[in-house]
């Protein structure tokens, strides 16, 4: 994955956005959906960073510095969706295998930058029975890698051939010397006049390519895809400059699970960790997330676009996502109404499954043992991957009880605290039908809180099942989903106090683009069950249209120039609306708009503003506590007023140093927020005041030579005001942020992760020093190693968690582990088909 | 006599010397509701007189006497209200008779807190959380704004704690242990050691006690308050005789729930029972309703039993400075609107001004509004104090006039469950 990456960045010969060409050939219908070879350099150097540059400048492949575009991109928080190349890491090219670093790269850069006067040394083509180009599938929207599209090379005899990427970049046959019917191969390359790509993938619009021009041998095309009912700015450059990630946007961060893994994150819940701006909590086994100083039920989780929170609680569990599953996590703060729906309040944490086979161990502390594995394969022209994982651990680890009733510390160790998970997964991966199943069920001995000893037989046993099934019927996708969530609580002393629950939501949406407009329906239900006789079913319906728009300046500059565009100035805005009608929470309206603006390419400045909603959850409340409580009946919760102010800085002056700086302020007013007061006897959540919301986020990044790190630092004050009291929003604190660094010398790389909170509040009443976390400074470190073996590549991890052993909770009460060490291994099959 | 050996002594005096009042007079009980704000100071007067007698006569017993070292002395003012915050940010907010502003004692953070009671003498607070917050005593001092956490043995499921009363100088606390059929007492000296005694085989789930003629009474709840809190049988008053030998228990036939509390007149004891209501599922069900039982301490013999009103549950009470009962309940199970209704002792009649056709106290706000509230009691004068959780559980004390007017209307933290005169 990495590797490809950097090889994407190394080697990109040419960049198109067909989705976009298709565009413009739509205003201007005599236009074929191809690109001339003399526009390719303007259009290539447009889109390049000053990193890609560096990159390519550097052809000793031991300085190579990696750019994994996997890391960085940042999906728009309003619809827009970005990327960001920026994000640092960097993969030493020795690790890549020989065979992809035959580039020439001063010709790539005679290439990409139209530097006419640099010598283009004659490159070492090969007569190969075979000759291939490869191939890199994009999202026109995120900038992320597409894997398992299906590419149809087209010559004037007829189809050629077809072929199943597996990944997002694979190699494609395009001639067979001496074949002159389809193109010619000389010492100058192969002449592609006649060829055509086309690239069909699930939920995307088809992509065509005319090639052009010659081409050399392992020349890296990019094409990017246009997703279904996304909307995309009208224009080429700008479609292509998101897909390659030269104008990252604020606030979306995206990391791949490769990339993670090598940082000595082992599970969902410690991915997410990575991400700036996240603020993970766990107390039982469970993982769940804050974003931008929202409650953590004002977060929606996403997989493959369907939300994985259940509707009984509010919140999804990362913990039950097995990592083996993902490719990628993005995280976007702020509302996000038309994407993501009710609850995408505060953010979105949107996990992408992953592709091709892997395999995984992993030993740690207290007891953890971990495996998981996936395999893919292709069955006709379809592709299959099944997996699953499992893992166990007692997490009994030592803690520090400072809350003693003998006024000094004890050294305790947790009981009752172990985990059991075990999850299979199935995916399905068809030219037009794609099918993603996950299962998983968890046993976690439910300690309680220090001193507590109550719980500390309870068991609980969680099982969820997810399946999400997509069909592509010309242009209109088709998507359905299910979530299935069950809980049993036990407890063996009172066995009076067991109790059981079932949730289940079903969802079906259509989506299509019509006139540039990306429009989505669907319709879905919940549902809830639970031995207390709770008995609660909702249906909902839901519209939303989405339009996006670039005006360039100068306006003498052609559209499709993107140079004009890239280096001059440009206003880019997304313009969505939603409508929601939930049962018994009425019709709710919901709306985006977001702004960019440029006028040079190293400086982005935006704006965004958005209304959202979260409606009630079934039954807002740990439904396994044996003390049946009321419900209230709940309005929905209404976000007024999401906005934010943004810039964006990136250095783009050659240089050995690369740099971006970004910065947002952020204001969220919430009415009726529903959170929990308990009363005194009918305890439910209760909709409270005014809850409001500003703050800045900070981020930066710094790559040079093998070395590179990223810091973010957020500054939140979330208040909710209700009569006369003032509460902070609990767990969110002040301060915060986070820094990655790493360094990479031969194979080997070295990363540090820190995360540090300021105190933080944990009850829901008025801001008081005695009911507040303390601040608290975290440290991991992880050393890993890359070899290449036959077909793949083994990556070993060794992790220091909580390398400084501080103790501190994620959840007042619960404590949580001081050091632990890891050992991971992982193998995943290389070369690209 | 050095200035803290003066102090030390004093301490110890006062502190017994209250419990000789206590003991010799009955009037209080177990309620620990002597405020009244008039009637206060004349008292604490009283007993510095007393005390200062003491001062000169009880040199020779300085070594013996010890000091209580948990009971504070007599308050300094201002005098006023105690507010328990049973949830959210456990702890005291102090409310004085006047103004709006407040104090806080925090008593939860960093642990848990569940209690719903609590008994103030003095300056000093004492209250328990259950085996979900881990069973532990919680002693303040309203004087040093201080808290000290006594741990009850693990799981016991401590139900409230009790100011007793014991010779040598040390304060004792009881506390009923809902899922070990005992009562923990806890002796605690002026050097905060503190011991542990454990009065073992008291029914099924023991839920308050109390002393009377020198021995200590328990009332056992009679249910599974280990599981799932659903009555076995009728409550029991059990006696435990200081002396030893057998024991004496007294059915309480009207009485059924998992909750009680008694308030000590004389030499009858009142126990009110919360009533028994299945809470397994929706919808709620009401399985029997709430009572209270007049017992004649002397006789060990029941004098009847005043049922709550038709479809209420979980009735509490306080004795109000005025002589009458105060005792606080949810009209329903599906609403669970505070209701309050005065009782005059001993015949347990319903009085004071109450909602046409009920039983229960008409109280109105500025605005001539019905207004409802919950734990309640009165002052001397026959003023309803009471408490009323808002939006986000803010909690106010509202004093209402003897014709359920509001009088005042103050602030009190947030997370109200209980209240008691200072």
């Amino acid at each position: 994955m990495i590797w490809r990456a950097v090889r994407l960045c190394v080697c990109v010969s040419t960049v198109l956005s067909v989705a976009a060409v298709q565009r413009v050939g739509a205003m201007e219908p005599s236009a074929e959906p191809r690109v001339d070879a003399s526009v390719l350099p303007r259009m290539s150097a447009s889109v390049l960073s000053r990193e890609d540059a560096g990159a390519m400048s550097r052809v000793d492949a031991s300085a190579m510095p990696r750019v994994d575009a996997s890391v960085l991109p940042r999906v728009d928080a309003g619809a827009m969706s970005r990327v960001d190349a920026s994000a640092m890491p960097r993969e030493d090219a020795s690790a890549m295998p020989r065979a992809e670093m035959r580039v020439d790269a001063s010709v790539v850069l005679h290439v990409m930058h139209g530097l006419a006067p640099a010598p283009a040394p004659a490159p070492p083509v090969a007569r190969e029975q075979e000759q291939r180009l490869v191939l890199c599938v994009r999202d026109a929207a995120t900038g992320a890698g597409v894997p398992r599209a299906h590419v149809t090379v087209k010559v004037a005899s007829g189809v050629r051939s077809t072929q199943l990427l597996e990944s997002e970049c694979g190699r494609v046959f395009v001639a067979r010397a001496p074949d002159t019917k389809a193109a010619s191969i000389s010492d100058a390359g192969i002449t592609t006049s006649a060829i055509t790509l086309v690239v069909r993938r699930m939920g995307y619009e088809p992509g065509r390519l005319a090639l052009t021009g010659n081409r050399y041998p392992n020349d890296t095309v990019v094409i990017a895809i246009a997703p279904i009912a996304v909307a995309l700015s009208a224009s080429t450059t700008r479609a292509v400059a998101n897909a390659r990630g030269t104008q990252p946007r604020l606030n979306a961060v995206s990391l791949s699970v490769d990339s993670a893994r090598a940082l000595g994150a082992h599970s969902a819940g410690s991915l997410v960790a990575l991400l700036p701006y996240t603020f993970p909590r766990s107390a039982r086994g469970e993982v769940t997330l804050s974003l931008r100083g929202a409650r953590r039920e004002q977060v929606a989780v996403t997989l493959d676009g369907v939300p994985l929170t259940d509707p009984s609680t509010g919140l999804a569990d990362l913990a039950d996502v097995p990592l083996v599953l993902l490719q990628s996590v993005s995280v976007s703060p702020g509302s996000d109404p038309i994407a993501s729906g009710p609850g995408a309040a505060g953010g979105v944490l949107s996990l992408q499954s992953g592709s091709g086979s892997i395999a995984s161990v992993r030993t740690a502390s207290f007891g953890d043992v971990a495996m998981e594995g996936a395999w893919s394969t292709s069955v006709g022209e379809s592709q299959l991957r099944l997996g699953a994982a499992h893992r166990r651990a007692n997490n009994d680890f030592a803690f520090i009880n400072r809350a003693s009733t003998t006024g000094t510390e004890l050294s305790e160790r947790r009981v009752n605290n172990d985990v059991t998970r075990s999850s299979v997964m199935a995916q399905w991966q068809g030219e037009r039908v794609q099918l993603t199943a996950l299962g998983s069920r968890a046993e976690l001995g439910l300690v309680g809180p220090v001193n507590v000893r109550d719980y500390d037989e309870d068991r609980s046993n969680t099982q969820r099942l997810f399946v999400r099934a997509a069909g592509q019927f010309g242009t209109s996708l088709v998507s359905l989903g299910v979530r299935q969530f069950s809980l049993r609580y036990r407890d063996p002393v009172r066995p009076s106090f067991d109790a059981d629950a079932n949730a289940l939501a079903a969802d079906v949406d259509v989506r299509r683009s019509v006139a540039g407009v990306a429009l989505q329906a669907g319709v879905g239900g919940d549902r809830l069950r639970t031995s207390a006789n709770v008995a609660q079913d909702r249906t909902r319906v839901f519209v939303s249209a989405t339009f996006a728009g670039i005006t360039a300046w100068p306006v003498t500059a052609h559209r499709s120039d993107s140079a004009s565009i890239e280096d001059g100035r440009y206003l880019e805005w997304t313009l969505g609306g939603r409508v929601d009608a939930i049962q018994e929470n009425g019709v709710l309206p919901s709306f985006s708009l977001a702004v960019n603006t440029s006028r040079q390419r190293a400086v982005v400045l935006g704006a965004r503003v958005a209304q959202a909603v979260r409606v009630p959850t079934l039954y807002d409340l740990y439904f396994s506590s044996p003390q049946r409580l009321t419900v209230r009946a709940l309005d929905a919760e209404r976000i007024v007023l999401d906005a934010e102010v943004n810039a964006r800085w990136r250095s783009t002056a050659p240089a050995r140093v690369a740099a971006s700086l970004e910065g947002a302020l952020i204001t969220r007013v919430t009415n009726n927020a529903i959170v929990w007061f308990p009363g005194n006897f009918g305890w439910s959540p209760a909709n409270v005041g005014t809850e409001r919301v500003t703050g800045v986020e900070l981020r930066g990044t710094l790559a040079h030579g093998p070395a590179d790190v990223s810091a973010w630092s957020t500054i939140y004050n979330a208040q909710l005001t209700t009569g006369a009291l003032r509460i902070p929003t609990p767990y969110v604190p002040v301060h915060a942020g986070g820094a990655i660094a790493r360094v990479v010398r031969g194979t080997l790389q070295l990363s540090g992760t820190s995360r540090w909170f300021g105190s933080r509040p944990y009850t829901a009443g008025p801001r008081n020093d005695a009911f507040t976390l303390p601040a608290v400074a975290l440290f991991d470190l992880a050393l890993s190693t890359s070899r290449s073996l036959t077909n793949a590549e083994l990556l070993i991890t060794l992790a220091l968690e909580n390398a400084t052993d501080q103790p501190w909770q994620s959840v007042r009460g619960f404590p949580a582990p001081g050091r632990a060490w890891s050992v991971a291994f992982t193998l995943r099959p290389t070369g690209l088909p | 006599m050095s200035k803290s050996s003066l102090s030390y002594f004093l301490t110890a005096s006062r502190a017994a010397g209250i419990t000789r009042i206590t003991g010799t007079t009955g009037t209080t009980g177990t309620t620990g509701g002597t405020g009244a704000f008039g009637a206060a100071g004349a008292n604490r007067a009283a007993h510095t007189l007393a005390y200062a007698v003491l001062l000169a006569a009880g040199v020779a017993m300085l070594s013996a006497c010890g000091d209580d070292g948990v009971i504070d002395p007599a308050a300094l003012t201002p005098r006023g209200t105690v507010v328990l915050d049973g949830f959210i940010q456990p702890g005291l907010t102090l409310v004085p008779d006047s103004g709006a502003s407040t104090q806080r004692i925090a008593f939860g953070a960093p642990n848990e807190f569940d209690g719903g009671s609590m008994q103030v003498r003095n300056d000093t607070v004492v209250a328990a959380s259950s085996r979900g917050a881990g069973d532990l005593l919680y002693i303040a001092s309203l004087q040093n704004g201080t808290v000290r956490r006594v741990q009850m043995p693990p799981r016991s499921n401590p139900a409230r704690a009790r100011l007793l009363s014991q010779s040598g100088g040390s304060a004792l606390i009881g506390v009923p242990l809902r899922d070990s059929s005992s009562v923990a007492l806890a002796s605690i000296t002026s050097t905060g050691a503190t011991t542990l005694t454990r009065i073992s085989d008291l029914g099924a789930c023991p839920v308050d006690v109390f002393q009377f003629g020198g021995d200590n009474w328990v009332v056992d709840a009679n249910a599974t308050c280990a599981s799932n809190y659903r009555p076995i049988g009728a409550m029991r008053l059990i006696r435990i005789p200081s002396a030893g030998g057998a024991r004496q228990v007294i059915a309480l036939s009207a009485l059924r729930g998992s909750s009680a509390n008694v308030v000590v007149q004389g030499n009858v004891a009142y126990i009110s029972a919360g009533g028994d209501a299945d809470f397994s599922s929706f919808p709620f069900r009401l399985v029997a309703g709430g009572a209270i039982t007049r017992v004649d301490l002397s006789s060990g013999t029941v004098l009847g039993t005043q049922p709550m009103p038709a479809g209420t549950f979980g009735a509490s009470m306080k004795l109000g400075a005025d002589g009458r009962l105060y005792v606080s309940m949810f009209e329903n199970l599906s609403a669970f609107t505070d209701r309050t209704i005065a009782y005059a002792l001993p015949g347990l009649t319903p009085v004071g001004t109450r909602v046409a056709g009920a039983d229960w106290l008409a109280f109105r706000n500025s605005s001539n509004e019905p207004v409802t509230c919950s734990s309640a009691v009165a002052d001397r004068l026959g003023r309803v104090h009471c408490i009323q959780n808002r939006t986000g559980s803010a909690t106010f004390l509202m004093v209402f006039a003897p014709d359920g007017s509001l009088v005042r209307e103050v602030s009190a933290g947030q997370g109200g469950v209980d209240l008691r005169f200072r």
